[in-house]
């Protein structure tokens, strides 16, 4: 399959900054992945968020969406279309005072007429499960309920990909997982998902991890691939997922198991079958 | 310093269509030098608390004293500014509330503000640089040309500059990496043990909750639902998820252990280590 989303040769300098942000970054990301992108803070994760729907253009090399280009202006809305972004914090996310305005906003920006606005604020509101919430102002809302407000604005440009900057990270454990069911859902209808955080437990969600070091992609792999090299895993400062690290620690009492478990469920399964051919 | 709550309410506009009651019938002693963790989910009343620890808000009504500082319902004069320099508390993303020219002279700003000389000040900034993993040399520079990291460490300088009796961390280590998060909740517990500080942390991770607090206030609805140690806490599982709160991992993988392997009792672990152990030894007794 082509790709839909291409990086190649990228490199990215912030203004006045001594070193790259990003350094020869070269990825292809085809329809329908989901893709997690983790690593230290600093090491160039959310520049590679922003390149992705021309927030920010690189300083060399180009990055593509379909058949669009983000240094060529004039297509920088075409690319918008396609990818939409979901930040990390609710509070900076909102301009209208009702979340049906808000919806509204970013479709106007489309210059949609009257009738597909609507029409397109009911159908994924009533997707996301926010349809109650339409006539609540935004301040009012929960963290998980602002961020599915967020990620429905951005479903109603009807985008291919999503890129998700740590969209999670301030929510508790119950808004958490009304955010992790809505991308497991977007992903089931065909939505291509970039996440990006520090969550390994939500990383493994994806079928491919991007593991970025002081601005270079260095372990891009599958989930289970990439969390079996455990000791260079951690050594670029990223933590292994909870089931990760403890089938590590049973290795020093003699239990080994022959594949990488990246879930708690799968690991006692395992562990269970283990125990019961003892 | 104690700090003791007696009966507090808490209502946000009151006497308008919007009113809504924060806190009810709030009453709680935290002990001067331990290390309290809040927890609960979005809108249980953990900020509308916390605020009202260094006078941010006021009781509707009851009483809210910490140490000397009594401040009641109704009653206006109290010495906010004697509260302030004794609590030190830290904001989600303190980072956004640098403002000077120059590190140094936003990690002085508190401690001069609150009387102290430019001298003492500076040398506290000095002291308190690699306390936090920072540099002596980036005291000159702009708090504007750090990372983001960088610039948290500095907003929390800031606030230890004014040396606090009680600390209170409003998820300081949100958005950094594992590796930064427990380098800082590391630099929190030193302090707090160094300086015997009384501390109150607000966290969404129960595993911190878990690692650090000496006892764990839950929060549900303005109420409190528990408190106690981590044990007594996290017993109480079905309750939890009902409040929308979770277990700690480990926690959580030896229930899911017990019911899978349908043992009758199992221990509370709250690290990778311990969970470790404990299914070596299952394993083991099994074989023999």
């Amino acid at each position: 399959m082509s790709a839909l989303v291409t990086l190649e040769n990228v490199t990215y300098q912030y203004e006045n900054a001594k070193r790259y942000a990003l350094q020869d970054v070269n990825v292809a990301i085809t329809a329908n992945e989901w893709v997690s992108v983790i690593g230290r803070n600093g090491s160039g994760k959310s520049t590679f968020g922003r390149l992705l729907n021309g927030i920010v253009v690189p300083t060399h090399g180009t990055v593509k969406v379909s058949e669009f280009s983000t240094h060529n202006e004039n297509e920088i809305w075409d690319i918008r279309k396609i990818v939409g972004m979901v930040f990390q914090n609710p509070d900076h996310q909102f301009v209208a005072t009702t979340v049906r305005d808000d919806l509204a906003f970013g479709l106007e920006n489309l210059g949609l007429a009257r009738e597909v606005m609507e029409g397109r604020i009911t159908k994924y509101a009533s997707l996301i499960g926010i349809t109650p919430l339409l006539e609540a102002e935004p301040h009012r809302l929960s963290g998980g309920q602002k961020q599915r407000v967020a990620i429905a604005g951005v479903m109603a440009m009807e985008p291919q990909v999503i890129v998700f900057d740590e969209s999670t990270s301030m929510l508790d454990p119950i808004g958490r997982k009304e955010v992790i069911d809505t991308m497991q859902m977007l992903h089931q209808r065909g939505v291509t998902i970039i996440s990006i955080t520090h969550d390994m437990d939500e990383a493994v969600l994806g079928s491919r991890i991007l593991l970025f070091n002081e601005g270079k992609i260095v372990v891009d792999g599958h989930p289970e691939e990439v969390f079996s090299q455990k000791d260079v895993v951690t050594e670029l400062g990223v933590s292994l997922p909870f089931s990760v690290e403890l089938q590590k620690l049973l290795e020093k009492h003699g239990i080994s198991l022959s594949e990488t478990c990246l879930t708690q469920e799968e690991l006692i399964g395992e562990l269970w079958t283990l125990y019961s051919a003892k | 310093m104690d700090i003791v709550f007696s009966q507090v309410d808490y209502c946000y506009m009151v006497g308008t269509p919007f009113e809504k009651v924060a806190l009810k019938d709030f009453s709680i002693t935290i002990p001067s030098g331990s290390f309290t963790a809040v927890i609960g989910h979005t809108g249980s009343g953990k900020s509308t608390f916390i605020q009202h620890i260094n006078g941010l808000l006021r009781p509707s009504s009851g009483t809210v004293q910490v140490g000397p500082y009594t401040i009641k319902a109704g009653e206006k004069k109290v010495d906010l500014k004697g509260l302030r320099k004794k609590v030190g508390l830290v904001f989600q993303y303190p980072e956004h509330q640098l403002f000077e020219e120059t590190v140094e002279k936003d990690i002085c700003f508190g401690p001069i503000n609150f009387g102290l000389s430019k001298e003492k000040a500076v040398q506290r900034a000095k002291e308190l640089m690699p306390l936090v993993g920072l540099q002596e040399e980036l005291l000159t520079v702009s708090p504007f040309q750090l990372s983001g990291g960088q610039m948290r460490r500095v907003a929390i300088a800031g606030v230890l500059a004014s040396r606090p009796s009680v600390l209170v961390l409003d998820e300081p280590a949100a958005s950094l990496d594992p590796e930064g998060r427990e380098n800082m909740m590391n630099l929190f517990h030193d302090y707090h043990k160094t300086q015997k500080t009384t501390t109150i942390l607000v966290t969404h991770h129960m595993e911190d909750a878990a690692k650090y607090a000496d006892q764990i206030v839950v929060l549900h609805n303005g109420m409190i639902e528990m408190i106690g140690g981590r044990e007594l806490i996290f017993e109480r599982a079905s309750r939890l998820n009902e409040i929308g709160l979770d277990l700690p991992k480990s926690v959580r993988f030896l229930q899911d252990v017990k019911t899978q392997f349908n043992l009758k009792k199992v221990p509370m672990e709250f690290d990778v280590k311990g969970t470790s152990d404990f299914i070596g030894e299952l394993f083991k007794k099994k074989g023999e």
